[in-house]
């Protein structure tokens, strides 16, 4: 081929995957400023949600895997991330190809994996509120705020009473006190929110404690949503609670009106190609999913599936949708933390999808390539990230330093003290 | 959009006549031309009478060109048409390059889509060097410049 036009090049840039798209900033210097272009970024992005290109699947466990959505195939531990130590660091949220990573409640990061452009977030201190509180869980959440086109991470401190006591899980109890914080990734800055609702005092540990899931907020519509779920001693049907991400307000949204067959249910809330959804589980035997297509509109909630009935899988624990099939006759499934499966919704059949070289038991997310930026649009966003990494390090031994000399200066101040008491 | 002159010509199977840059002359169905923007344009231009010249595509172009519209306007069953499209593309890098531009030049959107796919998919395990050969781009990054792009995403190139 000789010279192509422009305009051609872009069309075929837009189809690659992030990795070739990166090798090929390098064939020319108005390739690699387009590439590099916003109206680039945000195209190749659409292009690869709308035609479900340049998706995988998260596997969450002890390590982080991924699974090449179009062949379902083989799982590959990703190594590559900036809190990689063997084992430990947990997915929590995957907007727009970034997803936010925690290894401790110190050690948090906001990385692209398809670029593998990271930056570890600064962390601000969790303080109980009064001194017979210490903290317990601490739930996140990551979403998107269009308006001002920042990324931003909720933290929700739980404190429980040193006693023991106080522990949301209570029966009849009035729930735990929380801190609420929330990050922006353009600010570099955590914020305080006030007023928290009552609900959230209900948000609960048994919750927490199913594996793999640990009560981390689903991202969708302009919200990060948890299910503070119900209470029957006290009446209290299961809520949706979200934390819009452009306002840093809780509301509580519109649930469908889940049908009544005759058991007792339990609701839980996920996310299906950007919209949110409910997943409502009657007693472990029947799970129906309805998605609310129209974000925040009560009334655009539809069952899309009701799955139950399924030869080799009987009960459902857990159940999550996570993507249709290309053609859109299937529904793929992750279900009791251990298989993902295809679910064809017309003729009620389910097949289990074989993946190779994954952990055998798992929470799973799906996740788009970006070429998102997250230190900003200029290219040295990495570097001076490693300065930054340097600089506080410097800052940290400097403090240790003044501590110690403060110590010291202390000690010396009791003794002159001291002195002057005994003469 | 219901124009005049669309509600005249819909009733009938009207037939447009294109003329390839090698004066070939294709009678194509309205509704198959149509898909063509340019030719869209040109025939509410008033060409739609009288020959249509494209002067930029050759017969044996445009004859694949023809064939794609008139599939494309049969019909056919979307599982069917993905089994055909990918037959379609399936060409030689130079037809392939004669076709993306026919294509680009008669606006054809989802043509110039699949084939821009088919390329992509061809590509995207080549080297730099490869695609400046392939596409006649020139570098104009000096050799300094070049290696801190590596650099900055080395294991893109691994």
């Amino acid at each position: 081929m000789s010279k192509i036009p422009p305009e051609i090049i872009t069309d075929i840039l837009l189809q690659l995957p992030v990795k070739s798209v990166l090798r090929f900033r390098s064939l020319s210097k108005p390739i690699c400023s387009l590439i590099d272009g916003p109206d680039f970024i945000n195209l190749h992005l659409n292009h690869s949600i709308t035609t479900k290109s340049n998706h995988s699947i998260i596997l969450k466990e002890w390590d982080v895997f991924t699974v090449d959505f179009d062949t379902l195939s083989a799982a590959v531990e990703v190594k590559h991330h900036p809190l990689y130590a063997g084992g430990g660091t947990e997915v929590i949220g995957s907007v727009n190809g970034l997803v936010f990573l925690r290894h401790s409640e110190r050690n948090i990061a906001v990385y692209n994996l398809s670029t593998r452009e990271w930056k570890k977030c600064y962390v601000p201190e969790i303080e109980p509120p009064r001194r017979d509180l210490t903290t317990g869980y601490v739930y996140y959440g990551f979403g998107y705020d269009a308006v001002c086109d920042d990324y931003k991470v909720v933290r929700m401190a739980q404190f429980v009473r040193e006693d023991g006591g106080g522990g949301g899980d209570g029966a009849g109890g009035l729930g735990c006190e929380y801190e609420v914080k929330v990050y922006s990734l353009k600010n570099d800055k955590w914020k305080k929110i006030e007023g928290l609702p009552i609900r959230l005092r209900l948000l609960s540990k048994p919750f927490f404690h199913i594996l793999h899931r640990r009560g981390y907020g689903v991202f969708a519509g302009h919200a990060v949503h948890w299910i503070a779920p119900q209470r029957r001693q006290l009446g209290i049907r299961d809520c949706v609670l979200g934390f819009d991400v452009r306002d840093d307000k809780f509301f509580e949204l519109s649930q469908p009106d889940y049908e009544n067959k005759g058991m007792n249910f339990q609701v839980d809330v996920g996310v299906l190609e950007g919209n949110l959804c409910v997943m409502c589980n009657y007693d472990h035997v029947c799970v129906d999913v309805w998605v609310m297509k129209e974000y925040g509109v009560k009334e655009s909630w539809s069952k899309i599936c009701s799955v139950q009935g399924i030869k080799w899988m009987s009960t459902f624990m857990f159940l999550r949708p996570l993507v249709y099939s290309k053609d859109g006759d299937k529904l793929l499934l992750e279900v009791n933390d251990e298989k993902l499966m295809w679910y064809d919704w017309k003729n009620k059949h389910a097949k289990a999808v074989k993946i190779h070289g994954g952990p055998s038991s798992f929470g799973s997310e799906m996740y788009v390539e970006s070429l998102i930026r997250i230190n900003g649009s200029d290219r040295d966003g990495w570097k001076k990230q490693e300065e930054l990494d340097e600089e506080e390090k410097r800052k940290a031994d400097r403090q240790k330093r003044d501590d110690f000399l403060s110590v010291g200066f202390k000690l010396k101040l009791v003794e002159i003290l001291e002195n002057i008491h005994l003469s | 959009m219901a124009s005049s002159e669309s509600t005249t010509t819909s009733t009938t199977t009207k037939v447009l006549r294109l003329k390839s840059s090698d004066n070939e002359i294709f009678g194509v169905e309205e509704k198959a031309a149509l898909q063509s923007e340019t030719i869209k344009s040109l025939a509410e231009d008033g060409y739609s009478e009288d020959v249509i010249p494209l002067f930029n595509v050759e017969k044996k172009t445009l004859a694949k060109i023809v064939e794609w519209l008139n599939k494309h306007a049969s019909g056919s069953s979307k599982e069917e048409l993905k089994r055909w499209d990918a037959d379609f593309v399936d060409v030689d890098k130079d037809v392939l390059y004669d076709l993306l531009l026919a294509s680009n030049y008669l606006n054809i959107e989802v043509l110039l889509h699949q084939l821009a796919q088919k390329v992509a998919d061809m590509i995207k395990g080549k080297k730099p060097e490869e695609i400046r050969q392939l596409f006649g781009i020139k570098n104009d990054f000096t050799p300094e410049e070049e290696a801190e792009i590596r650099r900055e995403n080395a294991w893109a190139f691994e």
